[in-house]
């Protein structure tokens, strides 16, 4: 048995009314959702690795390829890369039983479709075109990869 | 004066470490000392020093770089190895590329008789011409305003009386790679360039170079697609004259400059 000397009395707190949703606690972010002051897209993220000049101009020809999608009207409208040399990625080779040192540039495209509209299964096609091309692109100056890591997850923009 | 002491469970005297650097960079007192203590300070402050000679122990590598490299040191050095020094020396003296990258002094002879075409220097810093062969010098102000700005030049480009260009491939050793010091972040210059390239294979030959260069491999480079990659400013004179690349640059605008519509 709780006793009541326990419980704070500014417990629970009171839930703010929506027309002061706008001073409301950021975790009574369900209000703000409601009113639609956001919008869905999709948060593409991926481990681009970025070791010499080969990669280097593989990474360039996936930058071309993102930038090119602007024109295909599927809400390509920005993307973001890191400096080379900024991030270390370590994964574990199963063949040969160690772990693999990267350095990766991480590319982070936001593309304008949610993953949970009907388009998404277009937009699903778009991120496997643009991880083939990825690893054409590493194919094609002579540093194949053997895995590029490409996720994708929901995010939501506020307006 | 130096004191020697007995460190606990040593077999040897131990001297503090201010007085054995002031005696290894020819200091002579206790300024001198002091003076040392404070430019190479340690952790402990003291070096193990047996009576065989004292040790060198990791981290006083340093101790060579107390002795000036243009200074009387380095022409008492000279005069007794019968060297003659910089700008005085007759030709034959030196091989035919030589590199001092701690005054950052570029002296390259190039011996013209045996090439059989008498070479002038185009566009490559300043030149005097000694007993028939090819003096160059850095002293000029353009490379002196590149001077600390992470870049050593690795081609001279000559150009003869037929205005054919030769250019000659400048060596490249550990002591050069020291000299890169560019900043890692593109937005620490304040000035950027995009440097857009005529076709896709001229960039990869851009990229070749930039990794093949010791000196520019670290320089900060952004790839914004049409064959375009934006770098510091202060790099594009030297891309093209002394690398040799072509492209067209224009300034980068920075979004602090932008007009305030997003």
């Amino acid at each position: 048995m709780v006793s009541n000397l326990l419980i704070p009395p500014w417990f629970p707190p009171p839930a703010p009314r929506l027309a002061d949703k706008r001073s409301a606690p950021l975790f009574r972010y369900s209000y703000v959702l409601a009113d639609g002051e956001h919008e869905d897209r999709t948060r593409v993220i991926c481990n681009l690795p970025l070791r010499n000049a080969r990669e280097e101009k593989a990474f360039k020809a996936v930058i071309a390829f993102v930038r090119n999608q602007q024109e295909e009207g599927i809400g390509v409208t920005g993307y973001t890369f890191s400096a080379s040399d900024t991030f270390y990625g370590y994964w574990w080779d199963g063949d040969r039983g160690r772990w693999v040192e990267d350095k990766i540039v991480l590319l982070m495209i936001d593309y304008q479709i949610s993953l949970g509209d009907p388009e998404a299964r277009s937009l699903s096609e778009q991120i496997s075109d643009l991880k083939e091309k990825i690893a054409a692109a590493y194919k094609h100056y002579g540093c194949k990869q053997d895995e590029v890591w490409v996720v994708s997850n929901p995010i939501s923009r506020y307006l | 004066m130096t004191t020697l002491f007995r460190r606990p469970g040593a077999d040897a005297l131990c001297v503090p470490r201010c007085d054995w650097i002031a005696g290894r960079a020819g200091g002579r007192s206790v300024e001198d000392a002091a003076k040392n203590r404070r430019k190479y300070p340690t952790r402990t402050g003291r070096v193990f020093m047996p009576f065989g000679g004292p040790p060198r122990p990791i981290g006083t590598s340093l101790l060579p770089h107390c002795v000036p490299q243009d200074g009387p040191a380095r022409r008492e050095r000279d005069a007794r190895h019968g060297r003659v020094p910089d700008g005085q020396a007759p030709a034959a003296e030196y091989g035919p590329l030589r590199l001092s990258p701690h005054s950052f002094r570029v002296t390259a002879i190039t011996d013209l008789r045996e090439q059989g075409v008498p070479l002038q220097v185009d566009r490559f810093l300043c030149d005097s011409v000694f007993r028939g062969k090819l003096l160059m010098t850095t002293s000029s102000k353009k490379l002196k305003a590149q001077r600390g700005r992470g870049f050593v030049p690795t081609v001279l480009e000559l150009q003869d009386d037929k205005g054919i260009t030769r250019r000659i491939p400048l060596p490249q050793t550990g002591s050069i790679e020291r000299m890169s010091s560019w900043k890692r972040n593109l937005h620490v210059y304040q000035q950027q360039s995009a440097l857009r390239f005529s076709s896709e294979d001229k960039l990869d030959e851009f990229i070749d170079g930039v990794w093949s260069d010791p000196s520019l491999r670290d320089m900060p480079r952004a790839h914004v697609g049409d064959n375009t990659v934006i770098v510091p400013t202060e790099a594009v004179e030297l891309l093209r004259d002394l690398c040799g690349f072509e492209f067209v640059d224009s300034p980068v605008v920075p979004a602090a400059c932008a007009p305030p519509r997003r």
